[in-house]
């Protein structure tokens, strides 16, 4: 493995992992601003039909993708044509141009495309979610509307590239059947000509979420309600962190727990219930989240409530901790036993600002918990009357249930 | 390397040995699926896959689950055409764990009434969030194949009606597990990080004792060639966009067929992207691939290839139906060119090689191989085979589809205003 600071300011990782001859890539750029801008950027920076020709002929494949966060061009290659994607990434980098032809086209796709996200139940969720958690904070933002992609210009979007695609506090990495030394020195190469004077973008801090209730968001035709609630954690580099993990998995956090025992196995009101550690900037939420027929919105929420209070209330059954703290170690191994899923969680990590040794070192931190940290950090944390969120269905259906629009 | 068995009891076993990943895999492939299910019985191999994990002989209801995850790995199990598969990936250390586990629910699972009504409301709620509350959901691989085949088994919908679902008894699943849930209609996969003497005495020691039953017969799934086009239409009510999709009936050869749906349409050096994004923005998302799924190698035949399409209002089905037209008529006459078989072969290399990097995807590859084509490497080999593919092949590929019929589904939205 090999971990540089360019003189431009870029950091650069490359880990030799050969087990399949591939290269996995990831370039994770901070791009905070415009949503719609932001979208329209990542669109149209690999439009070039001449750029696919080129990467397909070495085998290679490149995407790019933009949340509220970042800027992510994600790929991957056959390993021999590693040098090839450098040189396009390069292309890339330095020399979108973001002509108005390029742009008209790629606005109007771009809209077509957040109309569909926007459609999407359960991302659709996610956005009413965090608009209810954050307001109108830029990084709590969800897709976009049309109206939005639609004034986006084409100078706009140079603006945009110029200030934020930038290498100082971006993020190479490079992981597969490379050799690290020569792979940060050619990569040194191919890309010395980006540069900037800029930082890159930069966010206003993220308030405390606003989890007051519960509110009901109307989605017309709905026949099944998105429950989306959440609680302020702990960030990762608090102690009390590893406590909360293995909380997170008692409560709902993978398949053999209490939530999913509760909601699917027991009740049958639904296929999927989990419970995840949501990082947004430097804020950690314990979110819970679950589809269920309109009718069994509430009897959901009830029950959603009870193993919240359970959790901070009652010690742990016999095996319960250590079948956690042994899925959280074993699903670490296994999901970056591939390239792609190492590069992903190298990516993630490195991206939050974090150092890696966070995530090496983690298992370590997670055998040192004890039963009594897990219902203390519940109890300070997890419970009931903390939880609050949104719930998106059809909402006269719901409010006739419960006479109100707040649960 | 691959080794294979039959213990006596007729259970077939596989096993890769990888040694130096630390992880293990073992997957069950049963030979029932979707296309297995009587009429009155739609949506009951899927059922039967959910009542796999509510307990057996030896362990109670979820800790099939906990057992896995409890030595730090993953499971699940997915219903397809032809076949059902069960997996778990951990830690090699539980290998053994997962093949008690196994073979525990092999043997014995726990079906009762409780149970069943559970899974049944389970079942009920995984349709709604896939199919019923979501845009294009089950597009298309519930509405087009009643398109292209005419036999119960070949066109009805394998999620099934509810209908049938709260109509499946306790009597059902018992006789659905003794017919096709006999250890001489399944195989056991077994890779990682283990000799392949000492998985296979491991798969002996805990399925060795199963007794043999009689096997079922295979339902009949040919049919005759198609021999005129049909089109259909399904209201949307949550599209924000039109779509359509089109299928065509395969036949053999495959690869070329598979190499044939990528020059179509995967990838932003795919013609059908060039032509129907780029060029005129007619479309705003399309792509090509075998199988209704689009899993190449995933039912034995007849499979299908199919092209799907979200496209703006401005468009018509017609238009980019026309447009495809042309390019198979193209394809047909002049095969591709040297660098589109090039960049597609370079393509699928490096896609199978991803796959195959993940070992879940892997074990499953595998046993699914295994058990349709009587080769496990039937998809890990497709890089070397991708040599016997010329211009030529395409050509013959893209004058089929041509030469046959075709269906066109086609999904109008109807959602109400604020769209």
């Amino acid at each position: 493995m090999k971990d540089l600071l360019l003189e431009t300011g870029l950091r650069v990782l490359a880990i030799r992992r050969p087990s399949v001859p591939l290269v996995e890539m990831r370039l994770h750029i901070p791009l905070v601003g415009d949503a719609a801008q932001a979208r329209v950027l990542g669109a149209a920076m690999l439009s070039g039909a001449h750029l696919h020709k080129k990467l397909a002929l070495i085998g290679g494949e490149l995407v790019a993708d933009v949340d509220a966060e970042r800027l992510q061009l994600a790929g991957s290659v056959l390993a021999d044509g590693l040098p090839g994607l450098l040189v396009l990434l390069a292309e890339v980098l330095t020399g979108a141009t973001y002509s108005g032809e390029v742009l008209a086209k790629e606005r109007e796709r771009t809209a077509q495309h957040m109309a569909l996200l926007r459609a999407e139940p359960s991302l659709a969720a996610r956005a009413a979610f965090r608009r209810q958690c954050y307001g109108d904070h830029p990084s709590a933002q969800g897709p976009p509307e049309s109206g939005q992609v639609a004034a986006v210009t084409a100078e706009q979007v140079r603006l945009l590239h110029d200030r934020a695609v930038v290498p100082r506090g971006s993020l190479l990495l490079l992981v597969g059947d490379l050799d690290p030394s020569a792979t940060v020195e050619a990569v040194e190469l191919a890309l010395s000509d980006w540069r900037s004077d800029h930082g890159g973008t930069a966010r206003p801090p993220l308030p405390a979420p606003a989890l007051g209730g519960i509110t009901i968001v109307h989605r017309p035709e709905a026949t099944q309600s998105q429950i989306r609630l959440g609680l302020p954690g702990v960030a990762r580099t608090h102690p009390d962190h590893p406590a909360l993990h293995l909380a997170n998995l008692v409560l709902g956090g993978y398949f053999s727990s209490r939530l999913v025992a509760n909601l699917r196995e027991r009740n049958g009101y639904t296929y999927s219930v989990r419970s995840n550690l949501d990082f947004l900037c430097e804020r950690t939420m314990v979110t819970i989240e679950t589809d269920v027929v309109t009718e069994s919105t509430m009897d959901a929420i009830h029950e959603i409530r009870r193993e919240l209070d359970r959790l901070a209330a009652e010690p742990l059954a016999g095996d319960e901790l250590d079948a956690a703290r042994r899925y959280a170690i074993g699903s670490q191994l296994l999901s970056t036993s591939s390239q792609a899923g190492l590069a992903s969680a190298l990516a993630g990590i490195a991206a939050t600002g974090l150092d890696l040794d966070w995530f090496v070192t983690l298992p370590q931190r997670l055998e040192a918990v004890t039963a009594d940290q897990v219902v203390s950090i519940a109890a300070a944390h997890l419970t009931a009357d903390r939880c609050g969120g949104i719930v998106l269905g059809n909402a006269p259906a719901l409010a006739s249930e419960i006479g109100d629009d707040r649960l | 390397m691959y080794h294979r068995t039959t213990l006596p009891n007729g259970l077939r076993v596989l096993v890769v040995p990888e040694r130096g990943t630390s992880l293990a895999g073992v997957s069950v492939h049963y030979d029932v699926g979707f296309r297995s299910e009587p009429e009155g019985y739609t949506g009951f191999a899927h059922l039967f896959e959910h009542l796999m994990f509510q307990g057996s002989a030896q362990l109670p209801k979820l800790e099939h689950s906990r057992q896995v995850q409890g030595a730090g790995g993953e499971f699940n199990g997915s219903t397809h055409p032809d076949y059902t598969d069960f997996h778990n990936v951990l830690p090699a250390s539980g290998l053994e764990r997962a093949l008690f586990c196994e073979a525990d629910r092999m043997r014995a699972p726990a079906l009762t009434q409780e149970n069943l009504l559970n899974q049944v409301d389970v079942v009920k709620e995984e349709i709604r969030r896939n199919v019923l509350n979501r845009p294009y959901g089950g597009f298309p691989w519930i509405h087009l194949p009643p398109l292209l085949f005419e036999s119960f088994a070949n066109t009805h919908n394998g999620y099934g009606d509810f209908r049938d679902l709260e109509r499946a008894g306790l009597d059902d699943c018992i006789a659905f597990f003794d017919a096709y849930y006999a250890p001489g209609n399944a195989l056991v996969t077994v890779i990682g990080d283990v000799e392949a003497e000492a998985a296979v005495d491991l798969v002996h020691r805990h399925f060795g004792d199963i007794p043999a039953r009689p096997l079922p017969q295979r339902v009949p799934v040919a049919e005759p060639p198609m021999i005129r086009n049909r089109q259909g239409t399904i209201e949307d009510r949550h599209a924000p966009m039109p779509a359509l999709a089109i299928g065509y009936r395969l036949a053999e050869p495959y690869l070329a067929s598979v190499v044939l749906s990528t020059v179509l349409g995967v990838g932003h050096t795919s013609r059908l992207v060039r032509r129907l994004i780029h060029d005129t923005a007619m479309v705003m998302d399309v792509n090509a691939g075998c199988g209704v799924f689009g899993r190449a190698y995933d039912t034995r035949d007849p499979d299908v290839l199919t092209i799907t399409a979200v496209h703006s209002a401005a468009a018509t089905a017609e238009d980019i139906v026309a447009v495809i037209d042309e390019e198979l008529d193209h394809l047909a006459d002049h095969g591709p060119s040297a660098d589109e078989l090039a960049l597609v072969k370079a393509r699928l290399t490096r896609q199978m090689h991803r796959d195959g990097d993940r070992i879940a995807a892997r074990l499953l590859c595998y046993g699914a191989s295994e058990l349709l084509f009587g080769d496990p490497e039937t998809v890990v080999g497709t890089p070397g085979r991708l040599r016997g593919i010329g211009e030529e092949e395409v050509a013959v590929a893209a004058k089929a589809l041509r030469s046959g019929s075709r269906a066109v589904l086609r999904v109008e939205p109807t959602g109400g205003k604020g769209r």
